[in-house]
């Protein structure tokens, strides 16, 4: 083999070598220590565990509701988010690509607020918050004054228990932005 | 049925490569159709929006941002999504033409580490796989230019591995999964079950922990599998398939299949190889 295979080779595999190595060492990270790691460059790294050990026992559900312009609030209403099984998932199932992000949004969002303790206000100021904030104003009614979200958990298909409030967001007043027009949340 | 005629094809890395390159470009047609589905979820008031998620990045310098925004903004995002779907068909179509599918597998890596960063959350684990595997055909595709030799198939077969091992012993550290409840949890979901699996299951606990315990031990003893004879390894493979059949129709992970699929052929090589070696070992020195 010439030099330049062997360097080819070199560069072509070791860093393979020392990623896999290191997506093996992050297996081992507890659940603490990687919230106090910094994320991986380029997200390389994930633990991957295919619904284990403990799996989500509970879908979340997207609640709103509006203030309208005499000041009192509309009714609560879901957003729909996530979309029940169809034959045509086992090959088509885009709407996954909306609901999968509030799997990781909700436990983001709890958990943010929990380290935030006395400074919950905080949370606000978060991704995940803003994100739901987002969304809820966008499907706001069009004149209304101000919305407001709830993340409530349900046990699946079993009708028996009762809906749980996860997470009340402020009431967030609605401007008219000065891009397009688009209603967007105030903080 | 004999299949080792069938299974030593996979001792070419090249037909390895191309095996793989094309069911990956049908798993990222895919993914990547159905993100232009919902595009408009990478707008504002969208789950992706990129005026909220980019508040989570380093500030840099202005151009670099404006850069930034630009790609990662909807529009932006929508034509990197097309540029993902042509280098996705472009593998399946011409996943034979070396240059081709060099170029296209490289690019594609490129992309999906960039998405990597676009999309942080709401990625599944077929994702993950995918963004390893192209890795590690890139890296193959790269070395076979300069006739070198490269460690980039067995990655993707190792990353397999490890994707099976990891999520099978965490599910047998935990006495849910164990005793088959975890799997009644699972299926029992709105977003993951299935009304129809609820009610097959349901009433039937030996069956939840007899299915619970045949995809623990399947997924810990995965890499084994490579040690079988020929028979032994197409009927784990064909498990395998079955498996991300079942979750793609049960589930919705109709990713899944394509992804993990895409990586037997890199398993067969690794097969193939310690096969060789076992009938023609290494001459001692």
């Amino acid at each position: 083999m010439s030099a330049i295979t062997i360097l080819v080779s070199v560069i072509t595999s070791a860093p393979l070598v020392a990623l896999f190595l290191l997506a093996v060492r992050y297996q081992f990270y507890t659940a603490q220590q990687l919230r106090q790691r910094r994320p991986p460059p380029l997200v390389l790294r994930r633990q991957i565990r295919l619904f284990s050990p403990k799996p989500i026992r509970t879908d979340v559900h997207l609640i709103a509701r509006d203030v309208r312009p005499d000041g009192v609030p509309t009714p609560c209403r879901e957003i729909p988010i996530i979309q029940l099984r169809h034959w045509t998932h086992v090959l088509w199932n885009p709407g996954k690509r909306r609901s999968l992000p509030l799997l990781s949004i909700m436990p983001d969002l709890t958990a943010i607020s929990t380290e935030l303790g006395e400074e919950r206000a905080a949370v606000v100021l978060t991704r995940p918050y803003l994100i739901l904030l987002g969304i809820v104003s966008s499907q706001a009614a069009a004149d209304a004054r101000a919305c407001q979200y709830l993340l409530v958990e349900r046990f699946g298909y079993e009708p028996e228990f009762d809906a749980q409030v996860l997470f009340c967001s402020a009431v967030h007043r609605l401007d008219r932005s000065e891009v397009g027009g688009d209603r967007r949340g105030s903080l | 049925m004999n299949v080792e005629p069938w299974l030593n094809e996979f001792r070419d890395p090249d037909y390895v490569f191309r095996a793989s390159a094309i069911l990956l470009g049908v798993g990222q047609v895919v993914t990547t159709l159905e993100y232009l589905w919902m595009r408009s979820e990478l707008g504002d008031g969208g789950v992706y929006a990129w005026s909220v998620l980019r508040l989570a990045r380093p500030r840099r310098h202005p151009t670099i941002e404006k850069l930034r925004d630009a790609l990662f903004g909807q529009a932006g995002t929508v034509a990197l999504l097309g540029l993902r779907l042509l280098l996705a068909v472009t593998l399946v179509l011409f996943a034979s033409v070396a240059w081709l599918a060099t170029i296209a597998v490289v690019a594609l890596a490129a992309l999906l580490l960039a998405f990597n960063v676009r999309l942080p959350w709401g990625m599944e684990a077929a994702d993950d796989v995918a963004v390893h595997a192209t890795l590690g055909l890139a890296a193959y595709a790269l070395a076979r230019l300069f006739d070198a030799p490269s460690l980039g198939l067995y990655y993707v077969a190792a990353y397999a591995g490890l994707v099976y091992v990891t999520s099978g012993v965490t599910k047998l550290r935990d006495a849910d999964w164990r005793s088959g409840v975890a799997l009644g949890w699972v299926v029992n979901l709105q977003v993951f079950g299935a009304p129809w699996a609820v009610e097959f299951l349901a009433p039937r606990p030996r069956l939840r922990q007899v299915l619970s315990w045949s995809v623990m031990l399947a997924e810990v003893s995965a890499p084994l599998a490579v040690l079988l004879p020929a028979p032994g390894i197409a009927l784990v493979l064909v498990a395998g398939l079955a498996f991300h059949a079942t979750t793609a129709i049960c589930m919705g992970l109709n990713t899944f299949v394509w992804a993990f699929l895409a990586t037997y052929p890199a398993v067969l090589l690794v097969w193939t190889t310690l096969h060789s070696l076992a009938i023609h070992p290494l001459a001692e020195p």
